[in-house]
């Protein structure tokens, strides 16, 4: 187990070096150990007639004996002499290597007879020579004579032998060569298995060496496609592929987080964009309402306080101040709408509408105020309260018959400061109490009486200013009369 | 995780596949050298294996019949094995035929420690037994003898006592009737001794009733015996009695009897004992034929020899006894001869 994880760490290269290698030293190994058993068996085939051969050579040896000894008898003739010499002595060597034992087996036999023959027949071919020498004619004749009947025998019997050992030989031969093919058979059929084997290992090993990197490649694809929610499988290995296994694994991670971290900056950016943009947006609505409004505010309020004075001085008290108030709400519209403005003030303002109003319409509005005192230097923003004021006139009194009347609580209810205008005209229906909620206009705002600020542009501001929409209730039951409209200003901590 | 972990398991049995693969090959190999080393040590030296003794004695002699003569050798041979002699057939290890005199050369030129020679009465063999002799190598003579020669001992029958058993043989059948026997013998060639067995059929046949017609038959010459026994069988005067002093001729006179239709009108009294010739006893085609045992002269003629070696010393002549087969004993010898 040890060494498997050593072996892990070891780099690609090594690996497949290591692998080449294997398998072709395992090959090898068994190409040249069939290699040499093949040849180990064809060397025994060769063995197999050296015995014919030697015994081939023993007969010529023992011919040229009798041939070198006759010439030298026949010639006396000294290099017959020599040959004879030379010859005796080999073939005296060569059938020193025969086998002289009794024995049961007829060729060993067969070796010892011809062993101690062939003594006799050089002893007696050595008496023979000796007598030719000592010139005895007459017992050389007969010596000579008995040496040739021994010659010829000794040559009956190696030829016997050769024969006896060329049978045996056959025999043995036809065995080995079996021996020999049965071995090439096998050797054959072991060299396909090892091969396969070899193929077996190899595809494995490279796979297992492979796969890593394949997985990788396929991870690395589907990166590449814009898709970062893959995770390689880490191998337990430390080479190369591991590392980049890893690093990959380490990359993709990365590549989450900061992907992740922008989106949510570039969402929160869009969102705060957005919320501007709107805010900008009812601002501007509001601003070139009231610029178009400007120019008769101004050149109207600087008319009316000419007016007013005129009145004066008329001695007009009633107009005089009826004039004053005029010049006072118009001149708080233009003053007002970009700066945040006092409860007070905003009170001030509905003063001055409800009284313009009772002037036009000769006191029919009844204008009931309870406000708390201390809550009277809440900040808030300008044009909040007069737009609700003059919707509660312009859709719940001015369609009603009889005294309308309007009611202006200002008290703190939990965290809030609560701004109530409530009236006793026509009421409101759901349809339309549901749209106002949501912040969408449903006055006319092109009728004639209007301001020009409407409820929507309230609700919307506010919400956006105190970043809440719980700014406003609308109270009032479809069908009855009555509506409150409650505005919630949070108390600032 | 786990994935890794079965990944490795797989790999781990992957490498025990391998190692089980090499396990088998390495058997295999291993199987196939040690069956081809198998074939060839053996085969190699399957020639050399052998057992070695201590002396070397050869048998020789011309064995015309096989069997007789094989008998001879195996006596030899299992008497020699406990005692470490090797006893070689030469005339059997040598592709050509040759002459006994040739194959005394032989063997004394080969340095032989003893040689059992067929004897054959001839001045030849006498000069080759004296140069064996010469040589040291002590010479015993079986089935004939030559008694000029310094061989050391014969093994042999009484060829006299034979003749004497077919005599009585003769007698039997004859029973005083008027009878022609005619008695097959060996061509003895010139070097003549008086045939003894003939003599010894005489000796016992001394009757005017019974007239005896001796006939020799050369077996050098191949397929001789059976034309003239044919020619006898087929001639004017058919003989009543033929009597045989070999097996061959037994076993030709019994076929050639069958053939011509002269089983009764013939009689045959044989020599030794074939499987054939057993059957014929029993049948009455064959009336006796007179077995020796020649295993024993095998086996009587090494112990001989042996004693010879040990002893410089031995008797001159050896008898080998010799036993009458008939009808009423033929039972015991189909039964040692089944065995």
């Amino acid at each position: 187990m040890e060494q498997k994880k050593a072996g892990k760490n070891f780099p690609i290269r090594f690996k497949l070096i290591a692998l080449f290698i294997c398998t072709t030293l395992f090959i090898s190994v068994i190409n040249i150990y069939m290699y040499k058993s093949l040849k180990q068996a064809i060397s025994k085939i060769d063995k197999v007639y050296t015995s014919n051969e030697f015994l081939n050579s023993l007969s010529g040896n023992l011919d040229q004996v009798q041939k070198s000894m006759f010439l030298y008898l026949d010639t006396k003739n000294s290099k017959a002499l020599k040959d004879y010499y030379r010859y005796a002595e080999e073939y005296k060597s060569k059938v020193g290597q025969l086998q002289h034992k009794p024995t049961d087996d007829p060729t060993s036999l067969l070796e010892k007879n011809i062993y101690y023959m062939s003594y006799s027949y050089l002893d007696m071919a050595e008496e023979t020579v000796s007598l030719k020498r000592k010139r005895n004619v007459e017992k050389l004749q007969l010596t000579y004579q008995e040496s040739d009947v021994l010659y010829k025998e000794i040559s009956a019997v190696i030829r016997n032998l050769n024969n006896k050992q060329f049978q045996n030989n056959s025999e043995k031969y036809a065995i080995l060569r079996n021996a020999l093919n049965y071995l090439s058979f096998i050797f054959a059929g072991v060299l396909v298995i090892v091969i396969i084997i070899n193929i077996f290992m190899i595809i494995i090993i490279t796979r297992s060496m492979m796969n890593p990197l394949v997985i990788l490649a396929q991870a690395a694809n589907k990166v590449a496609q814009g898709n970062f929610d893959v995770l390689v499988a880490e191998p337990d290995n430390r080479d190369e592929i591991g590392v980049v296994s890893r690093a990959f694994n380490k990359m993709i991670g990365s590549i989450r987080t900061y992907i992740k971290q922008i989106t949510e900056n570039y969402e929160r950016e869009s969102e705060m964009k957005q919320k501007e943009l709107l805010m900008e947006n009812d601002l501007k609505d509001a601003q070139l309402k009231y610029l178009q409004a400007q120019i008769n505010p101004h050149f109207l309020f600087n008319t009316l306080n000419a007016g007013a004075q005129l009145a004066m001085m008329e001695g007009a008290e009633k107009t005089c101040i009826f004039v004053e108030n005029m010049a006072d709400f118009f001149r708080y519209n233009v003053r007002k709408i970009d700066t945040d403005s006092t409860l007070e003030e905003e009170i001030q303002l509905v003063d001055n509408y409800v009284y313009i109003l009772n002037v036009r319409f000769s006191g029919e509005i009844h204008f009931h105020k309870q406000v708390d005192n201390k809550l009277l230097t809440t900040k808030v923003p300008s044009m909040i309260v007069q737009p609700i004021v003059e919707n509660a006139i312009n859709h719940g009194i001015r369609m009603m018959e009889g005294e309308g009347s309007i009611t202006l609580s200002v008290y703190q209810e939990g965290g809030h400061v609560c701004i109530s205008i409530k009236d006793n005209g026509v009421g409101i229906d759901e349809q339309t109490r549901k749209t106002l909620l949501k912040g969408q206009g449903a006055g006319n705002k092109s009728e004639q009486d209007a301001t020009g600020i409407g409820l929507d542009n309230v609700i919307n501001r506010m919400r956006r200013y105190y970043n809440t929409a719980d700014v406003i209730a609308i109270n009032g039951i479809e069908g009855k009369s009555g509506t409150e409209i409650i505005l919630f200003i949070p108390i600032e901590v | 995780m786990k994935k890794i972990r079965k990944k490795l398991n797989d790999r781990e049995i992957v490498v025990l596949t391998l190692i089980i693969v090499v396990v088998l090959i390495t058997i295999i190999l291993v199987g196939a050298t040690w069956y081809g080393g198998k074939y060839s040590t053996v085969n190699l030296s399957g020639g050399e294996e052998y057992k070695e003794y201590k002396y070397h004695y050869m048998l020789i002699g011309q064995a015309r019949d096989e069997e007789f003569w094989d008998d001879i050798y195996k006596g030899a041979k299992n008497a020699g094995i406990k005692k470490e002699i090797y006893v070689e057939d030469l005339r059997k290890n040598l592709e050509q035929e040759y002459s006994t005199t040739d194959m005394m050369t032989m063997a004394i030129a080969a340095k032989v420690d003893g040689i059992i020679v067929e004897g054959d009465e001839s001045k030849e063999l006498d000069e080759m037994i004296n140069k064996a002799s010469e040589a040291n190598i002590p010479v015993i003579t079986i089935l004939e003898d030559n008694p000029q020669s310094k061989r050391k001992s014969f093994v042999g029958i009484n060829d006299y006592k034979l003749g004497e058993m077919y005599g009585s043989q003769i007698m039997n059948l004859a029973r005083n009737t008027k009878t022609n026997v005619v008695v097959l013998m060996e061509d003895a060639g010139d070097n003549s001794n008086p045939n003894l067995v003939y003599s010894g059929i005489k000796e016992r046949t001394s009757n005017d009733n019974i007239t005896i017609t001796p006939i020799t038959i050369n077996h050098q010459d191949f397929f001789n015996s059976e034309e003239i026994i044919r020619s006898i069988v087929l001639g004017k005067e058919q003989p009543d009695i033929i009597v045989c002093l070999t097996a061959v001729d037994t076993i030709c006179a019994y076929q050639v009897v069958v053939d011509y239709n002269a089983v009764g009108a013939i009689n045959i009294i044989g020599y030794y004992y074939s499987e054939d010739i057993l059957s014929a006893i029993n049948k009455d085609i064959i009336q006796s034929s007179i077995s020796v045992e020649t295993k024993e002269i095998g086996k009587k003629a090494l112990e001989t020899l042996f004693t010879y070696k040990k002893d410089k010393h031995v008797t001159e002549y050896v008898q080998v006894e010799s036993q009458l087969i008939t009808k009423d004993n033929v039972s015991d010898f189909i039964k040692s001869e089944g065995k």
